[in-house]
């Protein structure tokens, strides 16, 4: 076994689970990319996880094509709230998408389907490595192209001005929708693959706390650009269980990154001046 | 009909703790257009140093309340000074505010863990007697008198705060119109931190009555549950409106139990948040809000 | 003093030999306890148990275990994170845990695809060792306790109609609701109303009235600990007089700590009372309340008896520490099989086929004077 393998056979729920953080992360980052604020991405995640859960235990679908359902039926989860939602502006959008998250979760609690409170267990682990950082390059090429596209620079010129970019003729509700899609789509694959390697889903995955630790992956990584997202999801996933011999700490020091974060880097991790500058100072 | 009057006495009382808490949230919205997410965690630190006062000091009740009011207060202005003030010299936006009052949120309750351990605690027995008061099959506790005349009284003072003294007109201009409060020479910073103040010491006393009213049910912890109904209470009592977010708390309270009693208490939280979804949607400032619009 | 000694020293003088040979050699067990968090109040009884049991083997010196601690806090995430560790990293030949049974459903998985031999000690809910060939439990599932505690109760509280309450959020809440439901119609005592809640919980008031104005004989409830507490609370300041009826959730001495008068009546099925009549459980109150000053509960009692059933499976197994860690873990497997009639603080137990625990006695038990207290049937 190489020194590689070795590391992956210890580490491998830790770093499947980092992988899933930066999907879920990217999927909150899109719609910030058009100046919306959603806390729903944790529950498209679950109806993700669930839709995709059963159709490969119990209809032995095999894994990439339930992704794909799981992804569809997350997407369209996304527009059918997004639209009357993306009425809304800023904080409103953010609690109705919050109030959607709780709807979700209880309704996961209560429906047979879902398997209640107990949720699915044996899902079948077909998601490795390959599959998860696959989806997550594939997201990350895909979030490469949309940035230098026409979408792209709509979605920057809604979050600058939403009232200029209208008045320029961006269709502004059009784009809005957009954004929700995609993130439903991502938030549905991370639901999915995660599911196949956990093993189980329950409704806590559509929790408030969920919701908020989503969101604080893309801000703690900043939201410049799509790596940003990306590495907070990584950094968040790894550090609580780095930092594990710090086990009484654990709680005080994810509260103190995430206020020196946002107070001394307010452009995330991933801020280039940030990184320029520790350079020039060498 | 004496099980629904019953039920009525019980949610009110539940429901004027919840609006006690939702007052915390919706003023600092209506200050600072921020979603403070480390009011909950105020909340359970209030019923913790009011834990420490009535079991480890054995002081009485009006003395316990004094306290946590003057420590959760002092709480907030650390709140504002660490969390929020170097975001506003900053121009920062509203969400990176939300994510330093969850960091926050994560700091106390940790820091609350460490002094009072993760164990559910309760207030010793007998600081308000157990007594019943019947009417017609109605059954009212001394407890839940207790609990109405303690959200009353508070609720007064902050009447009068707020519509007779200075500072209260500052809030109130600061919420209405930020840049013509300040040309009109209102201290900015000093407002916030005034409000954060009064909404972190009713928070921390709002988490005493909660301490009461379910007996054992103290812990650092605590504070989750109240967080979403606060935020519930204000979305149905439009944001950044005081009389609004009290409304919505009893409202809360009311619906919470009496979807309890008559439908399931599964159903609970799937009923109260479709219906937050379509006020959100259908009428966005609120079911009694007016004053600013949250359409895009 | 002298007396106490003279035991351990001959004990010593017997297996030294036996222990020389293995010098320096140690078997290592993983211990998966969530400790921090709401689960801690489980997690710190059953961290004890297994540290008191393992720090007494050792002394004996017949065989050399070293218990290593992790802690998976109360959520699923945790407990994976930490199986992982312990198979992948640390090596371990056998892991105790975790605390809940919707933790083990999602970890448990990763020791059996290890082949790494599981031993529950907290989980009761049912399908515990049907997930898997390594996965073992010494923990009472609720479908064996409670039908004593229905049974017992019809007895002596003359049970016809009574209120069901139950945790829906919650795995083992839940299996054991519907065992109680089955019993309950098996004795033919008619159930007026069913009222759930959920894990988190802090206000009862709504579904204690309701459950009031169904007028039962009393209200059987499953329920964790915590909410299991505020309802007998809340029930009594609402003026519930009735007794109540409790799961496996409510078994614990801190429940009539926090309780206080309002624990008075209640009745529960239970794995482990203090007064259990076997030498091993009278050794294990002492220890445990010489080593950390407090009453044992069923909890603590459990997990003493799963590190003590691990610990005579290595002994069996004849391992030193020093086989290969895939051949450790198969002979551990094997090894549990083995255990029949084997002197715990439980009283005497066993593994059956099933990987399931053969406990030959549970006991009912009533709160009366601040003690739990074994009830009899008439």
């Amino acid at each position: 076994m190489s020194a590689l393998a070795a590391l992956y056979a210890g580490y491998s729920s830790l770093i499947l689970l980092a992988g899933v953080a930066a999907l879920l992360a990217l999927s909150v980052y899109v719609t910030l990319m058009a100046g919306q604020l959603s806390l729903g991405n944790a529950a498209l995640a679950a109806i993700g996880g669930y839709t995709a859960a059963i159709l490969t235990r119990d209809h032995h679908v095999p894994l990439w094509p339930a992704v794909l359902a799981a992804a569809a039926v997350a997407t369209a989860a996304a527009v059918a709230i997004g639209i009357p939602a993306l009425r809304l502006r800023g904080i409103y959008l953010a609690l109705a998408t919050l109030a959607f998250g709780e709807v979700v979760r209880a309704a996961a609690l209560n429906l047979k389907i879902t398997g209640g409170a107990l949720g699915l267990i044996n899902i079948p682990p077909l998601a490795g490595f390959w599959q998860v950082y696959g989806a997550l390059a594939g997201a990350a090429l895909f979030f490469y192209r949309l940035e230098r596209s026409r979408v792209g620079r709509a979605f920057a010129a809604i979050r600058e001005d939403e009232a200029a970019a209208r008045a320029m003729g961006i269709k502004v509700t059009h784009y809005k929708v957009l954004a929700f899609a995609i993130a439903g789509g991502l938030a549905g694959v991370a639901g999915a693959l995660a599911a196949h390697f956990a093993y189980v889903i329950t409704p806590a995955q559509a929790s408030f706390t969920e919701a908020v630790n989503i969101l604080t992956f893309a801000v703690v990584g900043g939201t410049s650009t799509f790596v940003g997202p990306m590495a907070g999801g990584v950094l968040l996933t790894v550090l609580p269980e780095a930092l594990r011999g710090l086990r009484e700490e654990r709680l005080l020091l994810d509260g103190a990154i995430l206020m020196a974060v946002t107070i001394y880097c307010p452009n995330g991790i991933s801020d280039p001046r940030l990184w320029r500058w520790r350079r020039a100072r060498r | 009909m004496t099980v629904f009057l019953q039920q009525l006495v019980n949610g009110i009382s539940l429901g004027s703790v919840y609006a006690l808490f939702a007052v915390g949230f919706t003023l600092v919205f209506g200050v600072l257009e921020i979603v403070n997410l480390a009011h909950p965690a105020v909340l359970a630190v209030g019923a913790l140093v009011a834990y420490t006062l009535l079991s480890t000091l054995g002081v009485g009740l009006p003395l316990a309340i004094a306290g946590t009011l003057l420590a959760t207060g002092l709480l907030g202005l650390a709140l504002d000074a660490a969390a929020f003030r170097p975001l506003r010299a900053r121009r920062a936006g509203p969400l990176a505010s939300l994510i330093t009052s969850i960091g926050a949120a994560l700091i106390l309750v940790s820091a609350a863990q460490r002094v009072w351990g993760t164990e559910p605690l309760g207030y010793p027995p007998g600081i308000v007697p157990l007594r019943f008061f019947s009417a017609g099959g109605v059954t009212i506790s001394l407890l839940q008198i207790v609990i109405l005349g303690t959200v009353m009284v508070l609720v007064v003072a902050l009447r009068l705060l707020m519509t007779r003294t200075r500072v209260g007109i500052a809030i109130r201009a600061v919420a209405e119109n930020p840049e013509t409060a300040s040309l009109l020479g209102v201290p900015f910073n000093r407002v916030v931190a005034f409000t954060l103040f009064l909404t972190s010491a009713l928070g921390g006393v709002a988490g005493l009555l909660v301490g009461m009213l379910f007996q054992g049910s103290v812990s650092p912890f605590m504070g989750d549950t109240y967080g979403l109904k606060g935020l519930a209470a204000i979305i149905l009592g439009g944001m950044g409106d005081i009389t609004g977010a009290m409304l919505g708390g009893l409202a809360i309270g009311v619906g919470e139990v009496m979807i309890v009693q008559y439908l399931s208490s599964s159903y609970r939280d799937a009923v109260a948040f479709g219906l937050l979804f379509l006020v959100l949607v259908i009428r966005p400032t609120g079911l009694l809000g007016q004053q600013r619009s949250r359409e895009a | 003093m002298a007396k106490r000694l003279l035991i351990p020293m001959l004990l010593i003088a017997l297996v030294a030999p036996a222990a020389w040979g293995a010098a320096g050699a140690t078997v290592t067990v993983g211990l998966a306890v969530g400790m921090t968090g709401d689960i801690a109040v489980y997690g710190t009884p059953i961290r004890n148990g297994m540290e008191l049991a393992f720090k007494r083997i050792n002394d004996k010196g017949s065989v050399h275990i070293n218990p290593i601690l992790e802690d998976t806090g109360g959520g699923r995430d945790g407990a994976i994170n930490v199986f992982q560790k312990f198979i992948e990293r640390d090596r371990v030949a056998a892991i105790l845990g975790p605390v809940l049974s919707s933790q083990a459903f999602a970890s448990d998985p990763l020791a059996v695809k290890a082949g790494v031999p599981v031993v529950g000690v907290s989980n009761t809910a049912s399908g515990i060792p049907q997930i898997g060939p390594t996965v073992f439990r010494v923990s009472a599932p609720e479908a064996v306790q409670i039908p004593k505690s229905v049974a017992v109760a019809k007895k002596v509280l003359h049970l016809t109609r009574v209120v069901v309450m139950y945790d829906n959020a919650d795995d083992f809440t839940i299996s054991g609701y519907k065992t109680f439901v089955d019993e309950l119609k098996k004795n033919e005592v008619q159930i007026a109303d069913t009222i759930t809640f959920a894990r988190g919980d802090s206000d009862f008031s709504a579904q204690l009235t309701r459950a009031k104005a169904a007028n039962p004989q009393a209200i059987v409830v499953s329920a964790l600990a915590r909410e299991g507490t505020l309802l007998l609370i809340q029930g009594r300041n609402l003026g519930i007089t009735v007794p109540f009826v409790g799961g496996n959730g409510f078994n614990d001495t801190n429940i009539i700590k926090r309780a206080g008068a309002a624990a008075e009546g209640l009745i529960v099925g239970t794995a482990w009372v203090p007064s259990v009549p076997s030498a091993a459980n009278l050794a294990f109150y002492d220890a445990y309340r010489q080593a950390y000053k407090q009453e044992p509960n069923q909890f603590a009692a459990q997990a003493y008896t799963g590190a003590q059933v691990v610990a005579e499976a290595i002994r069996r197994a004849g391992l030193t520490g020093t086989e290969p860690i895939q051949v450790q873990r198969e002979k551990i497997v094997a090894a549990l099989y083995t255990i029949k009639n084997f002197e715990t603080p439980l009283g005497r137990i066993g593994i059956t086929r099933d990987r399931d625990v053969d406990q030959q006695r549970t006991y009912v038990a009533m709160v009366r004077n601040g003690r739990f207290v074994e009830l009899e049937a008439p």
